[in-house]
């Protein structure tokens, strides 16, 4: 285990690419409430870090804070290479190409089909140039989490797993180099959470990205961490791998393990 | 008013200011959303055009059919076309096109937008490289304010229809009759203010329906008050716009 000491970023324990995220000294605070306490970390390429803590920790905060949609009182974000809070729209979206976001309620738009839904960050990021191009996309997005059949269906017709896969596929059809799991396990049986675990797992090794998972599904955690980081009381309290943290003795770290 | 209640109120007076001028300052600057625009006015306009002709024929019905015995009681039952007109026109079909899609366009926005806006499919959308603001709202009250004009007029138009059965369930009274006293009667003073007000019912009921579901909280709760009070707050924003535009027509001396 690695015990965090304050304003000191964590070196990463198994990735050993380059630094694609950097989050130094970051602050956040919802009037009274302060959310992020110069909370420090870093993730490298090919990593997966599952960030843990209880509800209400920060952790949705802390991934909304570094994909530009919440802006932190203080403290510097570099995403691949760039300052998220000092850029414009234009150089935002630039960098949110790169980068994919699973959302904890998966955030399907209700009034497009899945096809449409799909094809949506291809047209608005303009990423691709025919129809022809962006349907075999689509397909193979789809065909990747095995649900290729449901191309023409509307989210209100999916179930909860099926939505969690469609969503996923929405996150990889701009093949991001980093990915951000807003808690992708919350809410669905643990078969299908453990299945959706597996998929992540799989899915960062064939396309080789890095992921930052928010999670409190210890199954989840097991199935997709490299590395661990503790947020607690807003900051990155411990990190380390599973077995590391697991068999600590501090008291705020053992009942996410028991 | 208690004081938490005069804040709330002046909070939220300030915060539709800023969301309005927000509009202002995004909504005609590129990029612009030509498709999504169109959509919406497609199912803002077209989809309201049934519930607004059926309203709009029936209140042109009754109005003819309660304005009868009155004029009948003075003799004065041939102006009936006369009257009945320059009231349509000039107020009851472009206020009740207004109070029907504040009711069906303005909960429906607030509702969609709230519901969106609980379920991240707006931060969705912005992680998407959209701009949501010119996406959702923009678009919407784009569609609203350019097309309830339209739904107006062609309100009037039905409503005289109406007016035209009305007018022959008691007594008789020709097609080409009916319709040269009611365009005898209707002069432009009439029917151009009527429709330029039409204008800022219809921005009226896209900004606050989008102001209510953008900033919808606490759930599928919020989304319901969000509905809610989209449609309570343009229904009255609509009175009082049609207050303040009657005002502004009388001291033009356009009455």
């Amino acid at each position: 285990m690695n015990p965090q000491k304050d304003n000191e970023p964590d070196k990463g324990l198994s990735g050993n690419g380059n630094p694609v995220v950097q989050l130094q000294n970051v602050c956040k605070a919802f009037g009274s409430n302060q959310v992020l306490r110069d909370f420090s970390f870093e993730l490298h390429q090919g990593e997966n870090v599952v960030v843990l803590g209880k509800s209400g920790s920060g952790k949705s905060v802390l991934i909304k804070c570094i994909i530009g949609l919440i802006k932190p009182d203080s403290g510097t974000i570099r995403v691949l290479g760039e300052d998220i809070p000092k850029l414009g729209h234009a150089a935002l979206d630039r960098i949110r190409a790169r980068v994919g976001f699973l959302f904890q309620s998966n955030a399907l738009y209700d009034s497009m089909s899945v096809r449409e839904n799909l094809e949506f960050p291809l047209r608005r990021h303009k990423l691709h140039t025919t129809a022809e191009q962006a349907e075999a996309l689509v397909k193979e997005a789809l065909n990747n989490v095995g649900l290729g059949h449901t191309i023409d269906m509307k989210p209100s017709e999916l179930s909860g797993g099926m939505k969690k896969r469609v969503a996923l596929a929405r996150t990889l059809i701009l093949k991001p180099e980093i990915i951000l799991y807003d808690e992708p396990t919350t809410g669905l049986d643990p078969i299908t959470g453990k299945e959706i675990s597996k998929l992540m797992r799989d899915l960062a090794a064939k396309y080789n990205t890095s992921s930052i998972v928010i999670s409190h599904d210890i199954n989840c955690v097991k199935i997709v961490a490299d590395r661990i980081v503790m947020l607690i009381d807003g900051k990155c309290y411990a990190q380390g791998s599973y077995e590391e943290l697991r068999q600590s003795n501090d008291p705020k770290i053992q009942p996410f393990f028991q | 008013m208690r004081s938490g209640g005069l804040n709330n109120f002046l909070n939220e007076t300030g915060d539709i200011s800023r969301f309005t001028g927000r509009f202002f300052a995004e909504a005609f600057r590129p990029r612009y959303e030509w498709a999504e625009l169109l959509r919406q006015a497609f199912f803002i306009g077209y989809k309201s055009l049934p519930l607004v002709a059926i309203t709009a024929f029936i209140m042109g019905l009754v109005i003819t059919i309660q304005s009868r015995p009155t004029l009948v009681e003075f003799g004065a039952e041939a102006w009936l076309p006369k009257m009945v007109s320059v009231s349509l026109v000039r107020e009851i079909a472009p206020v009740i096109t207004a109070l029907i899609c504040a009711g069906k366009i303005g909960s429906g926005i607030g509702a969609e937008l709230g519901s969106m806006k609980v379920t991240e499919q707006i931060d969705a959308m912005e992680v998407s490289g959209t701009n949501p603001f010119k996406y959702l709202v923009a678009t919407r009250v784009l569609a609203t304010t350019l097309t309830i004009p339209i739904l107006a007029v062609l309100a009037d138009a039905v409503s005289l229809y109406g007016g035209y059965l009305g007018a022959n369930i008691h007594g008789s009274v020709s097609w080409e009759l009916y319709w040269n006293q009611v365009f005898d009667t209707l002069a432009f003073s009439d029917v151009i203010p009527s429709i330029l007000k039409t204008f800022f019912f219809g921005f009226a009921i896209g900004i606050v329906g989008c102001y209510k579901g953008y900033h919808s909280t606490k759930g599928t709760e919020g989304v319901g008050r969000s509905a809610n009070s989209a449609v309570v707050i343009s229904s009255l924003l609509v009175f009082v716009l049609d207050l303040i535009a009657v005002q502004i027509i009388d001291l033009l001396r356009l009455t």
